[in-house]
């Protein structure tokens, strides 16, 4: 492991705890170093707890940290909720009057925020600027490149607002040098001089999708997926493209269909409540055969449910959502760089394949802040629509049954390529068939595209492969809690048991050749998800008709690595735990 | 079509020609000795929908009905329902997004079935189904215009405040022209808002209203009289109310006085009512309130920074005031009738 810092800024919703800790992931991302965040956001809309955790590391990190070093706490209640989280000789850096002592394996920092703020500096919003001056000094973070941020951050809103921040962050700075003598061992990792950028999943899935040629973009508000639709508001319009807010959710994937059939790269974003909105329309776009990309930031349900916690409980409905036998793929990224792949990947099978793919991020991962090597946007994914070239005399068969299961389509309104798509069962061109015959064709063609995207290259190797590959204690699991599923194995091999993990990154076709071996080679599986039901592990055991060991939580926050390795531990140790039985894929 | 009627009476009313009696009037201090919300609402300082609520339900129990409300998700749905005391003896439903109209249609049908077996008394609860205006312009638009086709005795409130502000100030369809959300930036290629504002009450009016007005809550005796004679007419009756919103209009918190203010004395925000004679199809308007003086519609703009882009752009505050004065001119029958002058002066500035 390298040497890292687990940073915890916790506090009321609107003291600007999120700034502070935003502020110091985009100067430690400049100095060049690793880092992973963790937010939780109050249900209220203005007040409430609120913290951010920031693990800043010298090298690549899966997750944001179990025990925290360094906590900031901006009032008792904030000390109260996460002091408990405090490591063995962390530090507390929290304001003068909250009721904490310092005692052996704790050292305690108080200074007057609040003070300081209202009296020295007659504003009490810039307290959190004065943290940041208290914070810096204790961690040893160049106060040069804090000034260079706040600067830039401030120079839009005129000289005044600039030098009242910078005379906020000095007096932080005063205080802790005069009052604060340093005697925790906690400082600023180490950086390099790579470059890196630093963005959030919503962001990381906006630009991927950009870079992968989305033109359109329909979207509705909903947290936590909303941030995807803003962030293209601002920029998609730069680059010719148009995002359109629709009425509700279900217009949303409806103009997805209308822009995709005309031949535009469309996509939408949504949470749980709305992917329920479009169901629907996943059965017309496969139908139909309209590329799609919907992604669902997955938040805690059911029904409106935890709209600010994450949860990883949508698996059923984005496999199984809509009537009748629907072909679809469903993908879901393990971090924020995964999210710039994934996304990319989404687009390239959508337009390939002419089917909706359903991207499945969680909150977690859509409000993450990470550093992502700025290489992985000349490594996306790619592939284009097969093109239909008609005017060849003979009438244009949208979907023409050949030995591929996609049919070359034609824009609408070219001449000759003149067709009807249709939700209704059809035949070659797109007419209204009920007969036995046409809807096994079309029904067998539809879910042929599903195994030839198995076996496409575009999906081979996606599986994140962890561990040791002769360990007999298996981890199987998806999204983002990899993360913590990384950091168990690591903790496991330390204690001596022999573990390994497999993440696909597709859910919808499984990459049934990886995970047969993997199943062939480990005798015990745990899937880790946060879900009630343990979706994932329902899945495995019905495809693969393996035991599994479920570990869900519905917390509304990601899993820990130790209750991970708890579980490891467990089944390591457990004798009366049937062994593996396999059977191959059922069906 | 409906044949339009001007009242020649301006200013609060509680009269109306669907009912014998007129509503009680609470007077200029609204000293009235209902409760409305209680305490444990978790709304942001200077919200004007927790106002508009709380006058709405003091005004719905001087009825002395009890009052079953179905709400839609929304600002007001998650302030209220943290603490189930808020709503105090009110029986409340929270219903998805799009539902608010249909959530009111099933209260009734049951309430109604209820009445008929007995085990209700006649009479004796009012049905209101509350909601944002994202709930009700965009996503719950098809379920409220059926709940006014089928006709139904019941109270629609839409608490407006011009955008998605529970997600994080999101356009609507209520938001005004140029107005910065975070869907509709104002940047370099895209000015604000670019989409022509809707109104809700011409929509619900067309649907077949009973009854539909606008209110604010800074005239709350206005305000009550309406919420009063929407629970008495028969039918289905809509009320808008205008409710400010200093974290997504990002305005100070102290100024809700003065925005409501200015908001009626630019006519942005026009106090009305509409009630429906239905033997006749007519429809008759009343203006409850008249502005002392006009104001151009730059001077609503100052106080709010969501306005602050679209302030440089005169060609866009042009149109703005252009839209007001459109609106403002299907009042000019009901001034004159009154003897006041149509000025046109206004239009110019």
């Amino acid at each position: 492991m390298h040497p890292d810092l687990v940073l915890r800024i916790a506090g009321e919703s609107g003291e600007g705890v999120i700034t502070i800790g935003e502020t110091l992931c985009r100067i430690a991302a400049r100095e060049g170093v690793h880092i992973v965040t963790f937010r939780t956001f109050p249900a209220e809309i203005k007040g409430g707890a609120c913290m951010i955790q920031v693990r800043l590391s010298e090298g690549p990190i899966p997750y944001h940290g179990e025990q925290v070093d360094f906590l900031v706490c901006l009032n008792q209640v904030a000390v109260d909720e996460n002091l408990p989280d405090l490591k063995e000789n962390g530090a507390l850096l929290c304001e003068a009057e909250c009721d904490v002592s310092e005692q052996p394996g704790r050292t305690v920092y108080k200074v007057p925020f609040d003070r300081i703020a209202t009296r020295e500096i007659g504003s009490r919003i810039s307290k959190n600027i004065v943290v940041l001056g208290s914070l810096s000094h204790l961690l040893a973070i160049p106060k040069k490149s804090i000034e260079a941020f706040i600067s830039e951050k401030f120079a839009r809103k005129g000289k005044t607002v600039l030098d009242h921040n910078l005379e906020a962050l000095q007096k932080g700075v005063d205080f802790a040098e005069q009052h604060l003598a340093k005697k925790d061992p906690y400082k600023l990792p180490g950086g390099s001089d790579q470059k890196r950028l630093l963005m959030t999943g919503n962001e990381a899935i906006a630009l991927s999708a950009v870079a992968a040629g989305l033109k359109y973009f329909f979207g509705y508000p909903i947290t936590p997926a909303s941030e995807i639709m803003e962030w293209l508001a601002v920029h998609l319009p730069k680059v010719g493209g148009v995002v359109l807010q629709t009425e509700d959710e279900i217009s949303a994937v409806c103009s997805v269909a209308g822009a995709s059939w005309a031949g535009g790269r469309s996509m939408t974003s949504t949470s749980g409540p709305g992917l329920s909105l479009m169901s629907e329309t996943v059965g017309l776009l496969s139908m139909a055969e309209i590329p799609a990309v919907i992604v669902d930031s997955q938040r805690g349900g059911p029904s409106t449910g935890m709209p600010t916690k994450t949860e990883q409980s949508d698996l059923f409905l984005a496999l199984y959502g809509s009537h009748g036998d629907v072909a679809r793929v469903v993908m879901a990224p393990t971090s924020v760089a995964d999210c710039f792949r994934v996304t990319a990947l989404a687009f390239a099978i959508a337009e390939k394949y002419q089917l909706p793919v359903i991207v499945l991020v969680d909150q977690a991962t859509s409000a993450r802040l990470e550093t992502i090597d700025p290489q992985i946007l000349d490594r996306l994914p790619q592939a284009s629509r097969l093109c239909a070239a008609p005017g060849d005399g003979a009438p244009y068969a949208r979907y023409r049954l050949t030995d591929s299961p996609v049919s070359p389509a034609a824009i609408p309104g070219t001449e000759g390529g003149e067709h009807m798509v249709t939700g209704m069962e059809h035949d070659e061109f797109g007419n209204f068939a009920c007969d036995d015959e046409t809807h096994t064709a079309m029904t067998v063609k539809r879910f042929r595209k599903l195994d030839e995207i198995e076996n496409d290259p575009l999906t081979q190797d996606l599986c994140t492969r962890l561990g040791d590959e002769n360990g007999e204690i298996g981890v199987v699991t998806w999204g983002s809690t990899a993360g913590p599923v990384e950091e168990a194995l690591a903790v496991a091999k330390g204690l001596g048991i022999s573990a390994q993990a497999i993440i696909p990154r597709v859910l919808n076709p499984l990459p049934h050749k990886e995970l047969k071996a993997f199943f062939g080679k480990v005798k015990r599986v745990i899937v880790p998800e946060l879900n009630f039901l343990g979706q994932f592990a329902s899945v495995l055991r019905s495809t693969y008709r393996i035991p599994t060991i479920g570990l869900t939580k519905i917390k509304g926050v990601p899993l820990e690595p130790r209750e991970i390795v708890e579980k490891i531990v467990e089944a390591a140790s457990a004798s009366n735990v049937r062994s593996m039985k396999r059977y191959g894929r059922a069906g | 079509m409906y044949k339009v009627l001007f009242n020649r009476h301006i200013g609060p009313n509680p009269h109306s020609l669907l009912l014998p009696e007129p509503v009680q009037d609470v007077g200029d201090y609204g000293a009235i000795p209902t409760t409305g919300l209680m305490s444990g609402h978790q709304g942001c300082v200077g919200c004007g929908m927790v106002t508009g609520t709380n006058q709405v339900l003091r005004a719905l129990k001087l009825t002395g009905k009890h009052v079953v409300a179905s709400i839609g998700t929304g600002c007001n749905e998650v302030i209220t329902t943290q603490n189930t005391s808020c709503w105090g003896d009110v029986s409340v439903d929270h219903n998805n997004f799009p539902n608010t109209g249909a959530t009111l249609s099933g209260n009734i049908a049951a309430l109604s079935a209820l009445v008929q077996a007995g085990a209700v008394a006649p009479d004796s609860t009012v049905n209101l189904g509350m909601a944002g205006d994202g709930g009700t312009y965009d996503i719950g638009l098809q379920a409220l215009l059926a709940w006014i086709a089928r006709g139904e005795d019941g109270i629609y409130v839409c608490l407006n405040n011009q955008a998605y502000m529970n997600t994080g100030v999101q356009g609507s369809s209520a938001t005004p022209i140029g107005t910065n959300t975070t869907t509709t930036p104002f940047g370099k290629v895209i000015r604000g808002n670019q989409r022509r504002q809707q109104y809700l009450l011409d929509l619900a009016l067309a649907a077949g209203a009973s009854y539909v007005a606008a209110a604010c809550p800074l005239f709350h005796r206005d305000l009550m009289i309406k919420t009063q004679k929407a629970a008495a007419i028969e039918g289905p009756c809509v009320l808008e109310i205008y409710s400010v919103c200093p974290e997504g209009w990002k305005s100070d918190t102290d100024v809700f006085h003065e925005i409501t203010a200015l908001a009626l004395e630019t006519r942005s925000w026009i106090l009305y009512e509409a009630e429906r004679e239905r033997k006749s199809n007519a429809v008759l308007f009343t203006l409850n309130h008249l502005p002392k003086q006009y104001l151009p519609v730059s001077e609503y703009l100052k106080l709010q920074e969501r306005f602050a882009g679209m302030r440089e752009f005169p060609e866009i505050v042009q149109q703005a005031q252009e839209a007001i004065e459109a609106r403002w001119a299907f009042w000019r029958p009901a001034l004159e009738a009154n003897g006041i002058e149509w000025k046109e002066e206004a239009r110019a500035s």
